[in-house]
Formats: C-alpha cells, sequence, structure tokens
C-alpha cells in the first residue's frame, strides 16, 4: 500500500482534519487507490518539458499603487462567529 | 414561454405582451412545483428579483433594455451575491453571506438579468453526480431515480425542467458539460481567463471557469458576451477584447474542419457510439470535414488531473478555519481545537479526501514528483491540442461514457473520477468547450462534446448551433415538466 | 558531534523584513498608514473572504527590481512567479503565505 494508517494521520495533522479510529481504515484505501490512479503519470517521460501552471502562459498585470478599499472593518467582524467591536475573538492562545 | 429562447422572450417583453413581473411569475410558479422534488435549488432569492423586476421594467420602459433585461436566471451557489447566502453547496458556508457580488454576477445585472434563485451544487464543485452536497442530491429530470450530474447539477435540473431559461454554472474538469449533457441540454465553458474568477468560491484557481447553462446554443451565445470580459480585479483575467459571441451563429460551417478522437470514440458504449455517430455524420451532411486528430498524451489527463486539482483545493480551502465566517464547531477547548473541529465537521467527505491528496502532493518531498510532474503532463496535453488545432477548427467528442447513472451507483471514488475522462483534457489545456443535446440512449439524454482552440467560443456556438438548427434535441423536454 | 572542529564552517542566514513605503498594500487596495486602528485596513482579500483574488502592487515590483540592483544582485528575473507557503496559523487568514520560493524577482546574491 501506497498510503497507510500512520500517513493518513501525518496528513490529516497537515490538512488541520481529525480522523476518527472508525473511519481510518476506510480513508487509507481510498486514498491509497487515488494515489494508485494518479501514478499514471509516471508512464511518459517529461524531461525538459516546462511545467504549466497557467493554461494562458499569460503574463500577470499589475495594480497601481493606490488605495481603493476604504474599512471593511464592519463588514468583516459581521461575518464572524464571534467578534467585539474591534477584533475577531477566539479561544485564549497565550495563558 | 417557459421553453422558448431569449430572442422570443425578449421580442414578447419589449412588445408589452408580457411584463417582466409576469414572465418572473411563470417561473417563480414552476420553481413551487417542482424545485422541491429535484431539490435543485438552494436558496430562492425573491427579495432581490423583486428589486431586479422594477429596474428591468424601467430599463424596457424607457427602450435602454438589451436582449437580455427582463430574462430569468439562477446562479450556481458558488458565485458571491451581495448580502444573499452563498453556501458552495456545503456546511461550512451554510450561513455565509458575502459582502459583494461576483464580477460575472455584476455583468448580468448591468443588463437587468433578474436572480431567481442560487442552484444546488457538489459541495465546493467537487463531484461528477451532485451527490456530494451538504443540501442532498439533485434529481434528473428525465429519471428521479438518476443523477443530474455534476457539479453544476442543479443548474442543468434547472434549465432542463424549465425552472429558468438560463442558468450559471462553473467547470473545473467537466462541471458545466457532463451535467449539461446527463440533463439534455446546452452548456459552454468558456477558455481560461474569459470570464472573471473573481467573486467565485475558488476550487482549483489554474482550472476554475465560469459559463452558462442553457436551452441553445443561442442563448449561450448572448448570456456569455454579456457575462465575460476583462477583469482587473483577477489578474489571470485574459486581455482581450469584449466579444459578441451571437456574432457568427448563422454562418455556414461548410468545410468547417471536425476533428475525430478515434480512440475515444471506439472506447464508448455501443448505444451512446451509435448516437455520437449519427450527430458527427449531421455535421458531415451540414457540410463540415471530418479528420481524424490524435491526442497521445490524453490518456494521462485524469491522472494528471487529479493530482493538480486536489493540490490547488487543499490551498484553496485552508481559509476554511471556522474564524472569520463559516462553520464554527461548539465549544472549542483551545485554538487548534477550533480549527481542527469547525474544518472537520464543515466539511463533507469527497471535500476532505480531497484536501487530503492535495496535501499529501504537496507535502515536503513529493512536490516535484507529483504537482510539478502533473504540470507536465499538462503542458503535453495542451501541446497535443494545439498540434490537432493546426490541423481542424474544432474536436468533437464524447462528453461522458455513461449517461445519467443510479443514485448511489459509484461509491468509490475512482470510478467516479473516470467519469471525467473525456472532459479534463480539454480543461487542462483551458480550452473553450461545450456540450449540446444529440440523442437518447434507454430514454435518457447524450450530449456531445464540442471543443474549440484558445479563444474560439464563436467558432463552437457556430457549428452548435448550426446543428441545433437542424436537430431538435436540444428542445426535447423531459416527461412532467411539459406543462 | 566530531571534536575537529574544521570540519564545520559557520554560515549565517539573515531573515530581514521590511516595510515598503507604498500607499496600498502588496496584494490589495488598502492604507498602509502607520499606527491605524485595529483591523481598519485590512482588504475583503486580506481577511481570506471566499472569492477575492489578488493582484499585485506594481511599485512592489519596481522597489524589488531596485533593491536587487542596489545590492548588485547577478540576476533580475525576466520571468518570476509567485509560489504558496502552505500553512496553519493564526496571522495567516488564507491559511498560506504568497511568497516567492522557485522563481524569485531577485534570484541570485552577489558573487563573492
Amino acid at each position: 500500500m501506497l498510503i497507510n494508517r500512520k500517513e493518513v494521520e501525518q496528513i490529516a495533522v497537515l490538512a488541520n482534519l481529525s480522523v476518527s479510529e472508525a473511519d481510518i481504515d476506510a480513508i487509507a484505501n481510498s486514498l491509497d487507490s487515488v494515489v494508485e490512479m494518479i501514478n499514471h503519470i509516471n508512464e511518459v517521460n517529461t524531461d525538459n518539458i516546462k511545467p504549466m501552471a497557467n493554461p494562458m502562459d499569460a503574463v500577470q498585470r499589475l495594480r497601481a499603487d493606490v488605495v481603493t478599499e476604504t474599512s471593511n472593518k464592519d463588514k468583516l467582524l459581521s461575518m464572524a462567529n464571534h467578534a467585539d467591536e474591534d477584533y475577531y475573538l477566539v479561544p485564549t492562545v497565550v495563558e | 414561454m417557459k421553453f422558448k429562447g431569449i430572442k422570443q422572450i425578449s421580442q414578447a417583453l419589449h412588445s408589452k405582451d408580457i411584463s417582466v413581473q409576469e414572465l418572473h411569475d411563470i417561473y417563480a410558479n414552476r420553481q413551487k412545483q417542482s424545485a422541491k422534488q429535484l431539490n435543485c435549488l438552494i436558496n430562492r432569492t425573491p427579495q432581490l428579483a423583486q428589486q431586479q423586476i422594477v429596474a428591468a421594467q424601467a430599463l424596457i420602459d424607457s427602450h435602454q433594455g438589451s436582449i437580455l433585461t427582463g430574462i430569468p436566471l439562477v446562479h450556481k451557489d458558488l458565485f458571491c451575491t451581495k448580502d444573499i447566502n452563498t453556501t458552495c453547496g456545503s456546511r461550512m458556508l451554510e450561513n455565509f453571506v458575502a459582502p459583494y457580488d461576483a464580477t460575472i454576477v455584476d455583468n448580468l445585472n448591468a443588463v437587468g438579468m433578474v436572480t431567481l434563485a442560487k442552484a444546488n451544487m457538489d459541495e465546493f464543485a467537487m463531484g461528477s453526480s451532485n451527490e456530494n452536497s451538504y443540501f442532498g442530491a439533485v434529481k434528473n429530470p428525465w429519471d428521479l431515480s438518476r443523477v443530474s450530474g455534476g457539479s453544476s447539477g442543479g443548474s442543468a435540473a434547472v434549465v432542463a425542467a424549465g425552472l429558468a431559461p438560463i442558468a450559471t454554472g462553473s467547470d473545473t474538469g467537466g462541471s458545466i458539460r457532463q451535467p449539461a449533457a446527463l440533463c439534455g441540454i446546452t452548456g459552454i465553458k468558456p477558455s481560461y481567463g474569459r470570464a472573471s474568477r473573481y467573486g467565485m468560491v475558488a476550487f482549483a484557481s489554474s482550472l476554475d471557469q465560469a459559463g452558462v447553462l442553457a436551452r441553445s446554443a443561442e442563448d449561450c451565445a448572448y448570456v456569455l458576451s454579456q457575462m465575460c470580459g476583462y477583469d482587473a480585479k483577477d489578474s489571470t483575467s485574459a486581455q482581450v477584447d469584449k466579444e459578441d459571441f451571437s456574432q457568427n451563429l448563422q454562418q455556414s460551417i461548410k468545410r468547417m474542419k471536425v476533428g475525430i478522437i478515434r480512440e475515444w470514440m471506439d472506447g464508448l458504449s455501443a448505444g451512446i457510439k451509435a448516437v455520437t455517430e449519427q450527430a458527427i455524420q449531421k455535421l458531415q451532411d451540414l457540410g463540415a470535414e471530418l479528420v481524424e486528430v490524435e491526442l497521445p498524451t490524453a490518456h494521462l489527463a485524469v491522472s494528471a488531473y487529479y493530482v493538480i486539482a486536489p493540490a490547488e483545493c487543499s490551498s484553496n480551502l485552508s481559509r476554511f478555519d471556522g474564524i472569520r465566517y463559516g462553520h464554527q464547531c461548539q465549544n472549542p477547548k483551545d485554538l487548534n481545537d477550533l480549527y481542527v473541529r469547525s474544518r472537520t465537521e464543515g466539511f463533507g467527505e469527497e471535500v476532505k479526501r480531497r484536501i487530503m491528496v492535495g496535501t499529501w502532493a504537496l507535502s515536503t518531498g513529493f512536490y516535484d514528483a507529483y504537482y510539478l510532474k502533473a504540470q507536465k503532463i499538462r503542458r503535453l496535453i495542451a501541446e497535443d491540442f494545439n498540434q490537432a488545432f493546426a490541423q481542424v477548427d474544432i474536436i468533437a467528442a464524447p462528453v461522458s461514457p455513461e449517461v445519467a447513472f443510479k443514485f448511489n451507483a459509484k461509491k468509490d471514488p475512482v470510478s467516479m473520477y473516470q467519469e471525467d475522462i473525456y472532459t479534463v483534457p480539454s480543461s487542462l489545456a483551458g480550452l473553450p468547450c461545450m456540450s449540446i443535446p444529440i440523442g437518447m440512449v434507454d430514454n435518457l439524454p447524450v450530449g456531445l462534446q464540442l471543443i474549440g482552440h484558445n479563444l474560439q467560443e464563436s467558432v463552437l456556438l457556430n457549428i452548435a448551433h448550426q446543428y441545433q438548427q437542424d436537430t431538435n434535441w436540444h428542445s426535447q423536454v423531459a416527461e412532467g415538466y411539459h406543462e | 558531534m566530531s571534536s575537529n572542529k574544521t570540519q564545520w564552517e559557520t554560515v549565517i542566514g539573515l531573515e530581514i523584513h521590511a516595510q515598503l513605503k507604498t500607499a496600498s498594500k502588496l496584494f490589495a487596495g488598502t492604507n498602509t498608514t502607520y499606527g491605524a486602528s485595529p483591523n481598519s485596513q485590512v482588504s475583503l482579500l486580506e481577511a481570506a473572504v471566499p472569492g477575492t483574488l489578488p493582484v499585485f502592487n506594481e511599485k512592489v515590483l519596481r522597489y524589488a527590481i531596485r533593491f536587487g540592483l542596489a545590492v548588485g544582485a547577478k540576476v533580475i528575473a525576466k520571468e518570476s512567479r509567485f509560489d504558496r507557503k502552505n500553512y496553519f496559523y493564526p496571522d495567516s487568514p488564507k491559511g498560506y503565505q504568497i511568497t516567492q520560493l522557485h522563481h524569485p524577482i531577485v534570484n541570485m546574491a552577489p558573487s563573492p
């Protein structure tokens, strides 16, 4: 197997997801089958091929250095689950 | 009115045979009757519609309206709509209200189109059956025991059932074309960069494109023309002149060169193959010349796609942590617990699977072997298409290896991913492509995929329109939805 | 560790953070005023609101090139790309930094 239980646990930590003990084998199996499928990309030689990040291979356009957005504070904080007048509220980080 | 084309509806509006309100009511009533059964909508937007009806009628009354003024539409629920929920089909965004409109929403609002609702979709646009929505699967109007396709399955079902003449959609690896095919309607994904991605919740940034689902190529052309255009807020937006894609619709397709991929045709089941060959024969009858082309690397497209799309998705979905918006778990014991539980509860199974595949492919030691390697394959596939388009004007190909399948028929991810074999190659190359209905197999619709060279949307729409002038498949309606 | 000190060479790397004198942010059109009240200069992009996209500030590019020339960098890239550094941290709302790893604008230290 390309992906085992231990790897699933490591990936979950990196992805900030939790995986229950009951599901871990099923997840390992399904990820393993996906990895087996994507491994076909190794069937072709790609030496000297330039990776294609954007299908247009376009040049990015730039923005003039001007202020276009005024304060969004009220708008943004109203979207949050917990906020006071000025800040987002989260569980205590530093005691 | 309900299955008429935009041109006719617009004429009726401008000649005052019908008011914008009356037109709206026809569709709103149909939505009340059928939307629940099909589960194709997530939220209806009656207040917004009411404002837009008044504005559209004023435009028409003062003779300032365009062909799209007053035409109702439904937006796929990943386009941000100001002060209205945008859920992305996810528990994570069940109560998310964006403070702004997506550029394509803005563009369509600007000419007075009337927003009826937000359409159901696979969660974060990840899926080929619409079974991955937190709000439940969308049913196919042709057979309620079957899927609508995905991820724009709600949009496709809406148009197929006549609940709106137009729906917006997005296509990352086939998410407009496949549901359009499975629901028997017309859908187009323009070239990457044609439509702004600003305000479209990102799945895989280098692939995502907005597009249109409608009852005909002609209707797609009107809406797509208004939707597209350079946008300074999206730095990958194509800096090309705005184009009227309806301009070439009437042109003859005589001597147009249509590419056929023999290998793809031979891989089809007998029923779909016969219908597809018939459609291609029809193009030949209309004067097109058939040329066989090859895409030697395309068989690796699904593998490359399922590296690139999950990698970009895992990065794009990192922002959903429960703090600034979106689902937050109850009683977190610390910050990390808040992050992890909010994400674990907020995302569905398929989204989590893709986040994990992407996280793995981008993790230390794997980046070159997977993400970079897949991007190299992507270039090879794009070059295959360039070679093909040196010989032909468009390519005609299947959309999906099957007709609409039963719910829960594809439980393992890899068999679901294989649904995308004919749609992801053109997605990786960023090419414009569409699906048009071409016949029935087992009483279920079959689509034909037309792929154009970069920025050649008008060629696609021309050939599709000419086909639809000579055939009736696009005007078929599933039983029970005529009235 | 080996007792033979000559096997080891001291290499010191410096990570220097500098605020650029621009009117607006790197990727969004919000103010950069020092000492402004909390959360009053946050763009929708910087709060990672879904659907928002970064657009690079031209003046920053000019400063980067000037910096490269000033320190005698051998190469100012003709083609440069941004990369994402993915990690979760409370000060990173998007869950990634937009940075340059593979193809930076200034991509070589001065030759010794």
